[in-house]
């Protein structure tokens, strides 16, 4: 151990350097992981704020809010209504940008607190996308398709649906809209405790899911991040792989004056340990850093949960990767390693 | 105190080492000689427990070195020899008290490193690393770690081989006063022919032979 722990300060430039390396790897890993939390919440950030225990959807709809088509017939007792479809919005200056509307009623817990004083023919739109677009409170808006005009009366935060900006309508603007089109849908049935229903029933989480595009980019990131894993993880068993083998001489001659391979050993472990442990926390700490000072409409969140466990999975194998000289070490004979002291 | 019967070594088809028999005393400095290639540094591997031979006995005081484990060497290597080698190799990063220390804590010993090193004239290199020593300074060292333990028999390959003339002969008393003043068993491997002089014995090898110069 102490000989281990002189090691580590008197050759401080070459731990030094390892760690930067450890760190950056790591560090990759964390913002990947940042990232792909990030979009995960952009995506279904709309449905995450929903109070909701679980959602009844037509049949063919697979989970998909807006392929989901309900008569107000078939609601299900102790239910609401919720609206949920694309729109092409057409801005005053001609511009036209894809939203995905939200309704429900307006005298509910669903949805934004503003909705209840919605009137007929009034929006709320996402912040952010009134921030991007120019849209201001008082502007109107028109659906391209039924020519109907919408007045933007509030904002709403994290108003975000498979990374489209999302417009709240309470439900009787929804059916005026509907009837424009000849039709009288809606797209779910919502309840805050379990749906006794034939309709097809879904938990919060399978419809984040399902929300378009979601598990394709889910899975790319996860297929990046198991990738990472693997590379960083190579990269550093053979970084210190490379650092043990090129003392072995050093350590062969330890050997033959009679010092345990234990006592060497135990030097390489709480190298190789505090060099890991001490890497992972400063790209904890950089990720951490990073998610506070990305502007928020960069898709970067960073989460204990997942950075502690991608973060730990690379050190856990770097740790193990760092061991495997111990083998070579137990098997080196002192005689072989002294081959240049013979004269 | 140690003891060769009809040792040999060979390394696949080749023979280093035939018949080599020979004992030492308590209280000896037996000087090693003879040219390169013959063998000499197999002999003190074997001598030092850093090899075992493919034939012949080495007896240390009444223990048959073949009946030993792996872990009675390394702790006969750690208390009972102690090594010079031609360089110093000393550990990199420690001090050359910290060389010391290591090598006594590992036998469960607390030491005042400063006080051994005086003996070696090193008292205001007690801190210093080995790359800030000179080669002399360095050598000494070493021959202060392999001596830490208190030893009862010291071997030397070449120590004076890579130190002038003023270093070597330096040297070469410090071991002589292990042989004559401390009661050690010293053998020393060496080409100079002005360091037989603090011998009381030489053998020298050829082709893998030994035989004793009077
Ligand atoms: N581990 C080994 N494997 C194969 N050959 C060896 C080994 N060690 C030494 N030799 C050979 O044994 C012979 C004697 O070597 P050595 O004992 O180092 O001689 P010396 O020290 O007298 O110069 C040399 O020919 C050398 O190449
Ligand atoms: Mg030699």
């Amino acid at each position: 151990m102490k000989m281990g722990w002189r090691e580590l300060i008197r050759m401080r430039q070459r731990f030094f350097l390892m760690a930067i390396v450890t760190t950056l790897i790591v560090l990759l890993i964390l913002m990947i992981s940042g990232l792909a939390d990030g979009l995960a919440y952009d995506n279904g950030a709309v449905v995450r704020n929903l109070p909701i225990e679980q959602v009844a959807l037509s049949k063919d709809a697979e989970g998909q809010l807006t392929r989901s088509f309900l008569e107000r017939t078939d609601q299900p007792a102790a239910t609401e209504a919720l609206g949920v479809q694309n729109m092409v919005l057409e801005k005053k200056n001609g511009t036209k940008d894809d939203v995905t509307v939200f309704a429900s009623p307006g005298d509910t817990r669903y949805g934004p607190r503003q909705l209840a004083d919605l009137k007929d023919g009034q929006v709320l739109v996402d912040q952010q996308y009134a921030e991007q677009s120019g849209t201001k409170v008082g502007d109107s808006v028109t659906d391209f398709r039924t020519k109907q005009t919408f007045e933007i009366v509030g904002t709403v935060n994290d108003g975000r649906y498979s990374h489209a900006p999302v417009v709240w309508m309470t439900l009787s603007t929804w059916d005026d809209w509907q009837q424009q089109m000849g039709t009288d849908y809606v797209s779910a049935f919502i309840s805050q405790e379990s749906i006794k229903t034939k309709l097809a029933t879904y938990t919060k989480q399978q419809i984040v899911e399902q929300v378009p595009g979601y598990a394709a980019e889910q899975n790319s990131f996860q297929m990046m991040r198991l990738a990472l894993i693997v590379i960083g993880s190579l990269i550093l068993t053979a970084f210190f792989y490379i650092l043990t083998m090129q003392k072995m001489k050093q350590l062969g001659i330890l050997k033959a004056i009679g010092i345990r391979t234990r006592t060497i050993g135990q030097g390489l472990v709480l190298q190789v340990f505090l060099l890991t442990v001490v890497s992972f926390s400063v790209s904890l700490l950089l990720t951490w850093t990073v998610g506070q000072l990305l502007p928020d409409d960069l898709p970067f969140r960073f989460e204990w949960t997942t950075s502690l466990l991608y973060g730990g999975l690379i050190i856990v194998t770097a740790l193990l990767g760092g061991l495997i000289p111990l083998r070579a070490l137990k098997k080196l004979e002192p005689a072989d390693a002294m081959g240049g002291m013979t004269g | 105190m140690i003891k060769l019967m009809e040792v040999e070594q060979t390394y696949g088809a080749m023979k280093v080492l035939q018949h080599v028999s020979f004992e030492a005393k308590e209280g000896e400095l037996i000087a090693l000689v003879g040219p390169s290639g013959s063998g000499k540094s197999t002999l003190l591997q074997l001598l030092g427990l850093l090899q075992t031979p493919s034939g012949g006995k080495i007896q240390f005081d009444d223990i048959l070195l073949q009946d030993t484990s792996d872990e009675q060497r390394r702790q006969m290597r750690l208390l009972e020899i102690g090594f010079i080698f031609q360089e110093s190799h000393l550990v990199p990063f420690l001090t050359a008290a910290e060389q010391l220390e290591l090598v006594a804590e590992e036998a469960g010993h607390t030491i005042d490193a400063a006080a051994h090193l005086e003996v070696f004239g090193l008292r205001d290199r007690a801190d210093h690393l080995p790359q800030a020593l000179s080669g002399g300074e360095r050598q000494r060292v070493a021959i202060a770690r392999a001596l830490v333990n208190d030893p009862r028999l010291v071997l030397a390959d070449e120590p004076t081989a890579s130190l002038d003339y003023t270093n070597a002969r330096q040297v070469m008393e410090l071991l002589q006063r292990q042989a004559h003043e401390h009661g050690k068993t010293v053998i020393v491997i060496t080409h100079d022919e002005r360091m037989l002089t603090y011998c009381d014995r030489v053998l020298r090898m050829e082709d893998g032979q030994i035989q004793e110069i009077n």
